[in-house]
């Protein structure tokens, strides 16, 4: 059966066409819950949200982009839901934050880029991906960890390839900010996400 | 906006490669649960498309049965009232029917002129009188149009109009009313044609049921004076012209007459016995026509000279005054009572329709039976 009449069939309430639509991209789902939760058993739950909120919501999918982009994009919102309800996701930065971390530091502090590269472990550079906003975040996955071109996360993210680069980058500044203090232990604060919510 | 080109967002990719390496394996029993969760919802939508259809279609079913009740009571309610009398009615139009089938019969003898009584006999002429009978019909013809005509000359003079009235009068003063419409009859020269008296058992009220004969000129008189005898509670009139039918009775009379003439002239020439034998046949016949005619011309001109008045006396009682002035609460109560006995006779009109439409709700029901078990065999063979 092809694709398009398996979605077809899947849009009309077939679950076993659902799932034979799916099941090529279960791993790509489990990986980015993986990546926004860090624990196998938030990323059961988190991937279990986001495969129902996929069956729900495939009626609504009208193929305008690749159905692995469209589950990205509900894998991310789900996994931001969750660490919303778990209140570990950081609020978005505000303009004086994004102002002042990105000035070039001038004392000769490691730039970035190296601090990036010169990252002591994976845990750090986990903190540091957690310490991240929700929309710096999903893009920064998706990038860095999926692989994902630019084109394809604008896709799953519904903005502009512009505004991809541009988290790409701030998310870069902040890593490096994060890894320059050493703050190993910083934990995100209860505060509500105002931005980055991916719409499915 | 940061100008930025793809070697700087590289590194990260670069720093992060590692972290993909610590990304455990898919847990194997991850897709059977997600998967139950799908299967799960899409029970409980089934479910609830059941559930609505369940409740729409009790809500259907409800609404046409009321629906089908109420508009049934509504529609049948007087046709289901008057059925009892129905069996009456038919009678009625049947006598009807009966009647109207011998006016037609009469009626078709005058107009032919020729008499129903020894028909027979009246068609069986021999030549010669057969002749002479249609050249004295051909020389009746111009003298009936002549009589005719002068007729219509004469014919502002010659009206015919039968009048008849209808009077309903009600009196406290039974007997002296009833007297009085007896001497006012004699005393404008009419007479009483039939009258007759009853008297109510119950409330113990006579009436009375008189048809008078009044000369025409003095009916208007008789009226006026009938009107002060009591109280009037209906009055009608009518006047009917019947003078082209009475000219046309005429006519044929005169022809009739005229036939009589020839007939005996006929009579004093023949000679022979058989012509003799059919002429008096013949003679007989136009006498009995000439007799009818006559007679039917006298009718309608007594008729015409005294109007039929007919009389329904009724006595009644003085009425007790009251008072006339309604309070709120007597009218709000009034409105209730008549809601609650409006509610009654719309509850026994739905029962007398449930009744009758008993027969059809049984077929349907037995059919929406029949149905439903068709359907559960049809559901249990395809599990």
């Amino acid at each position: 059966m092809t694709d398009e009449l398996t979605l077809r069939r899947a849009q009309k309430g077939d679950a076993q066409a659902f799932e034979r639509l799916v099941a090529p991209h279960e791993q790509t789902v489990w990986r980015v819950c993986w990546h926004y939760t860090h624990h196998t058993e938030d990323a059961k739950d988190c991937m279990q949200e986001a495969m129902l909120k996929a069956w729900r919501a495939i009626g609504q999918y009208r193929g305008d982009c690749a159905l692995e982009t469209w589950l990205y994009r509900i894998a991310a919102n789900a996994c931001l839901d969750f660490l919303r309800r778990q209140k570990r996701l950081p609020q978005t930065e505000s303009a004086d934050e994004m102002a002042e971390s990105g000035v070039q530091p001038v004392d000769g502090s490691p730039t970035p880029d190296e601090a990036l590269l010169n990252a002591e472990s994976n845990e750090q550079l986990r903190a540091a991906i957690d310490s991240l906003p929700g929309d710096m975040r999903t893009a920064l996955i998706l990038y860095a960890l999926e692989g994902q071109p630019y084109e394809a996360i604008a896709e799953a993210t519904k903005t502009s390839i512009g505004t991809v680069k541009s988290r790409l980058s701030r998310a870069r500044q902040k890593i490096a900010k994060f890894l320059a203090d050493g703050n190993k232990s910083r934990r995100t604060s209860s505060i509500h996400v105002k931005g980055g919510q991916i719409h499915a | 906006m940061h100008n930025l080109n793809i070697d700087e967002n590289e590194v990260l990719r670069d720093a992060l490669s590692g972290l993909n390496e610590e990304v455990p394996p898919m847990p194997e029993e991850l897709h059977a649960a997600w998967m139950q969760k799908v299967e799960d919802d899409m029970e409980e939508k089934r479910m609830e498309k059941n559930r609505s259809r369940r409740a729409i279609t009790r809500f259907l079913s409800v609404a046409a049965a009321m629906v089908f009740v109420v508009g049934g009571t509504l529609l049948t309610r007087d046709d289901l009232e008057s059925g009892a009398r129905t069996d009456g009615l038919q009678r009625s139009s049947e006598y009807q029917s009966v009647y109207a089938a011998n006016d037609e019969l009469k009626l078709a003898a005058y107009d032919s002129g020729a008499p129903v009584y020894g028909a027979g006999a009246a068609n069986t002429f021999t030549t010669a009188a057969r002749s002479a009978g249609g050249a004295m019909m051909d020389e009746a013809a111009p003298m009936i149009v002549e009589e005719e005509m002068a007729a219509e000359n004469g014919a502002a003079a010659a009206k015919k109009i039968i009048r008849t009235a209808d009077l309903t009068i009600k009196t406290q003063t039974f007997a002296q009313s009833l007297a009085d419409i007896r001497a006012l009859c004699e005393a404008e020269g009419g007479w009483i044609e039939s009258s007759s008296e009853s008297q109510n058992s119950s409330t113990g009220l006579r009436r009375a049921y008189l048809t008078l004969r009044i000369p025409q000129d003095a009916l208007d008189g008789y009226l006026t004076g009938a009107e002060e005898l009591g109280r009037i509670t209906s009055r009608s009139e009518t006047a009917t012209d019947v003078t082209a039918s009475y000219q046309d009775t005429q006519a044929r009379l005169n022809t009739q007459k005229a036939l009589m003439e020839r007939l005996q002239a006929l009579i004093h020439e023949s000679g022979d016995l058989s012509d003799l034998l059919e002429l008096e046949s013949q003679i007989a016949d136009t006498q009995y026509t000439i007799d009818s005619l006559q007679s039917a011309l006298n009718s309608t001109d007594r008729q015409v000279s005294y109007a039929t008045v007919s009389i329904n006396l009724q006595e009644e009682r003085t009425p007790e005054l009251t008072d006339t002035t309604v309070s709120l609460g007597d009218r709000i109560a009034a409105a209730l009572r008549m809601g609650c006995e409006s509610l009654a006779d719309f509850a026994l009109d739905m029962l007398v329709f449930l009744v009758a439409a008993l027969p059809f709700i049984m077929i349907v029901a037995a059919l929406a039976v029949v149905v439903v078990i068709v359907r559960r065999l049809g559901r249990r063979n395809r599990k």
